[in-house]
């Protein structure tokens, strides 16, 4: 038997023999959060033993310690229901008004794992993990202050951010391709309205990296400390009551799975032979630095404005389970997938609905003796179906979530002419990505003739992006020419996060690889730029267009797609490339820049660090630390 | 590789607050996310505790504190507020904390101690010249602790004018505390030493069911964890044990951390 650990962020394993294990169980659940807890809960109900070990002091995760405790995305459906249920029931008249109340939650969560007989360990961490051949036997365990060895057939890292997977070795990437960083994590204070009713509010809260212990926690202290900023306690808005006692990370390592599930796939629809569940979300990543996200992500994101459009998501069986191991899961965020499908498949309920089906599918594995994704599919399908967790909605496949939670089905468009119809309005997304889909051969001369439609100026600066997004360069004079005249005008498409007609043609100037926009693109990185009205047009938050308080997003984002457009030239044409160096480092020399994008000059703020983040950018693309 | 701090403090108590902003070489290790968990975190009621240590020990907190609003004229501190506002400090005082840590093992050595921390990066290693225990729970030996009795906390707003009585008649072993706020109660429940925190979560549950059938008084919030009094363990001169029972509110814990820390070496910076 081997026995392994990690060493300040090395795996390492070494041969000890026989192991005598104080109790063996069938399932062993490390981290009982959204998805850990019905994990456990759906493999006892069909017959495992099962122990749940939890770091924190009580069950539920991110929907109870993290106290986002509301649903805007994701599935109904499931166990999930009956526990919401009943502890809406105790809302009102043992716990003050408030959906979901995580103090009303846990207590459900908790008496329901006990009816089902899972032991539920508080204050305890996995710390090593026992494997005969690459199959899990066990894992040593602090609980209350002791160490135990204890025996299990199979194990599921619940811990969200991989931490078990990382005790074995299993390799993982995190964050983004081009510069590492994940989303903004996110800090949740909980107050007493006048109403008497609660409320609650998140702050995110920047960059923040979970694997340096450090790091993290200067992160966390500061993302807390930031609630003592906004007047407490001013009893006409609010009476503060706590802080979550969990913080609010979005994303974390992902890692090699026996599936793989792509943005692309995503996009694209792929339909998947073994699913384990379907998710449905939009590809909810939050903040404003989508400058420096990867290319398809932009693609949909900035350039065909489609951020919200929320996609029946198929979470392929082997996505849960790391390559190469048997007895072993990751049920939660963490998933064998592609950059930023972890944003759309970490909604509460549909981890909900992931952890119930993933303990049902390993109380069949385990059962068996099979892997998990060799198990009867039939007779999971079967099981899960008539459990209501596995896809509650079959008919909604993509669409529009409005804010009230109404579902507007979206059709990809196949005739030309009521993508020309939408290209006229300010609500072209559906219409650029059908035209993506139709391909260029079939819509180009069509939308070349829309451009030329001076008498329409919406349709004809709409069909240039359109051809901008199909990489055909005809449409560039016009781009360039909202460039020129650029403004704060924006798209109407999505509930928030609406993009700016001119960033997408300063992206698309940029993809191209455009020389000519270089002189107006140098415009924009000079202090002056900051002078044009468009850039003071909103001086209060706007969630249409993703405007916070303290942050210019209008400046930030003509000035981060400037930059990224302005490097990305550079590599095509060496012979400007010694100009656009010197006036992107001249862009950072000091710190005004960061003032003209926010007013707060905490430098651990996130504001603060996502400004300041536009000199790494710069200082990597020139080779040297600035 | 090792770190190398002055000395380590055992849980982000108000103690070890206030202990590490006056020896600066020294690191906080918490298992948790929270700091101030002996006080804002289990919702521990604080009668006026401001006085109780010198001014010039506590002054500059007890000016951050005022300055945030948390700080009374009469001494009493918004315990629940300080769950932000103890962060602000902290961060402003640049005292060093690992937050996710736990403690795996400490061994005594001639020149101090050798600790093994569990954290999100796996063991780190850390040597200290002092260590100090200040959780509740006496984390550095738990063995033959003996746990007299546990409670949790509930803050409630406005309840029923009998509402004492009505929770007494249910629970006669409960315990009523002002908030800081007028109509503020916080309710002590407490349980033997070996309650669970399900059992004790479902018996308040019951409790205040019974109590007010109608809704007639609702709970805020509840503390997220036992606030845990212990006695013993087996090695007494192990380490400095100090225990947050011995203080009666969160000034008080962070001036005798600030006393305890005086006089301490030069500043080191923790390794991790």
């Amino acid at each position: 038997m081997r026995y392994y650990e990690l060493i300040e962020g090395k795996s390492r394993s070494t041969e000890i023999g026989a192991v005598a294990f104080s109790q063996e169980f069938g399932l062993i659940v490390s981290g009982l959060g959204s998805a850990g807890t019905f994990c456990a809960l759906a493999a006892a109900q069909e017959g495992l033993t099962v122990c749940g070990l939890e770091r924190g002091s009580c069950c539920g995760g991110m929907s109870v310690q993290g106290v986002v405790n509301g649903y805007y995305n994701g599935y109904p459906g499931g166990l999930f229901e009956e526990v919401d249920s009943e502890a809406n029931k105790a809302v009102g008249t043992v716990y003050r008004s408030f959906f979901n109340h995580p103090d009303a939650k846990k207590r459900v969560m908790e008496q329901k794992l006990i009816s089902a007989g899972v032991g539920v360990h508080y204050h305890s961490v996995v710390i090593g993990i026992y494997a005969e051949e690459r199959q899990i036997t066990g894992v040593r365990v602090l609980t209350e202050g002791k160490i135990r060895d204890i025996g299990c057939r199979f194990l599921s890292d619940s811990t969200s951010n991989g931490y078990v997977l990382r005790l074995l070795g299993i390799a993982g990437s995190v964050g983004r391709p081009t510069d590492g960083r994940t989303q903004p994590f996110s800090s949740v204070r909980v107050f007493r309205r006048p109403d008497g009713k609660l409320g609650r509010t998140n702050h995110d809260s920047g960059y923040i990296d979970q694997y340096r212990p450090r790091s993290f926690s200067e992160s966390v202290i500061e993302a807390n400390a930031s609630h003592a900023e906004v007047g407490l306690n001013d009893r006409r808005r609010e009476r503060f009551l706590f802080l979550a006692p969990q913080i609010g990370i979005r994303e974390g390592m992902v890692f090699e799975g026996e599936d793989r599930l792509t943005l692309e796939d995503v996009l694209y629809e792929k339909e998947c032979a073994r699913t384990l569940v379907c998710a449905y979300s939009d590809i909810d990543k939050h903040g404003d630095d989508y400058a420096f996200d990867s290319a398809l992500y932009q693609e949909w994101r900035v350039a065909n404005n489609l951020s919200t459009i929320t996609f029946k998501i198929r979470v392929p069986m082997g996505a849960i389970v790391p390559k190469g191991w048997k007895g072993l899961a990751s049920v939660s965020r963490c998933l064998s997938v592609g950059n930023y499908v972890s944003s759309a498949v970490r909604m509460n309920r549909d981890m909900y609905r992931l952890g119930e089906a993933s303990g049902v599918a390993i109380a069949m594995a385990v059962k068996s003796g099979r892997g998990l994704r060799d198990i009867d599919y039939p007779a999971f399908l079967k099981a899960v179906r008539k459990r209501g967790c596995f896809d509650p909605r079959l008919a909604e496949l993509r669409g529009f979530v409005g804010a009230d939670g109404g579902f507007t089905p979206v059709a990809w468009l196949t005739d030309i002419r009521e993508v020309r119809r939408q290209l006229s309005g300010d609500c072209p997304g559906v219409a650029f990505w059908s035209c993506r889909r139709l391909g260029l051969p079939a819509v180009r001369n069509d939308l070349v003739r829309m451009m030329s439609q001076v008498q329409d100026a919406e349709l004809r600066l709409n069909a240039a992006v359109a051809l901008g997004n199909l990489g055909d360069d005809t449409c560039l004079p016009v781009l360039r020419e909202i460039v020129c005249n650029r403004s704060e005008y924006h798209y109407l498409d999505c509930r928030r996060s609406n993009q700016m007609r001119s960033v997408i043609a300063i992206y698309l100037c940029g993809r191209f690889g455009d020389a000519e926009i270089v002189p107006e693109l140098l415009e924009i990185l000079k202090p002056q730029e900051y002078g044009r009205r468009m850039y003071h047009v909103y001086t209060k938050p706007s969630y249409q267009l993703s405007i916070t308080e303290n942050f210019n997003s209008v400046y930030y984002q003509h000035l981060s797609f400037a930059i990224v457009a302005l490097a990305t030239i550079a590599r095509k044409h060496p012979a400007i490339q010694n100009r656009i160096a010197a006036a992107l480092q001249e862009a950072v020399r000091t710190d005004d820049y960061i003032g003209r994008i926010t007013a707060d000059r905490r430098m651990n703020s996130p504001n603060y660090r996502i400004a300041a983040n536009l000199r790494t950018y710069i200082g990597n693309f020139l080779g040297k630390e600035l | 590789m090792e770190g190398q701090v002055d000395a380590v403090l055992l849980g982000a108590s108000f103690f070890a607050i206030g202990y590490t902003s006056t020896c600066p070489g020294s690191l906080i290790v918490e298992e948790t996310e929270v700091l101030g968990n002996d006080f804002e975190g289990c919702l521990r009621a604080s009668g006026p505790d401001a006085d109780a240590a010198s001014d010039r020990d506590n002054l500059d907190f007890r000016r951050f504190l005022r300055g945030k609003g948390v700080l009374s004229d009469s001494g009493c501190v918004d315990i629940p507020s300080l769950a932000t506002v103890v962060c602000a400090y902290v961060r402003e005082k640049r005292i060093p904390v690992l937050l996710d840590a736990f403690l795996l093992s400490a061994e005594k050595r001639e020149d101090g101690y050798r600790l093994s921390i569990f954290t999100n990066d796996g063991i780190h290693m850390i040597r200290t010249r002092e260590l100090i225990d200040t959780t509740a729970l006496r984390v550095s030996q738990r063995d033959n602790l003996v746990v007299r009795a546990k409670y949790l906390y509930a803050l409630c707003y406005r309840p029923a004018a009998d509402f004492t009585a009505r929770l007494r008649a249910v629970c006669p072993a409960c315990e009523f505390s002002r908030g800081f706020f007028q109509d503020e109660w916080i309710v002590r429940f407490p349980f033997d030493g070996s309650a669970a925190l399900p059992t004790a979560r479902q018996a308040v549950y019951d409790w205040w069911r019974r109590a007010f059938p109608l809704g007639e008084a609702l709970i805020d919030g509840m503390s997220f964890d036992f606030d845990v009094d212990a006695v013993g363990g087996t090695r007494p001169d192990f380490c400095r044990w100090v225990p947050h029972h011995r203080h009666a509110g969160p000034v008080e814990a962070f001036t005798d951390g600030c006393l305890a820390a005086g006089g301490k070496g030069p500043e080191s910076n923790a390794v991790l």
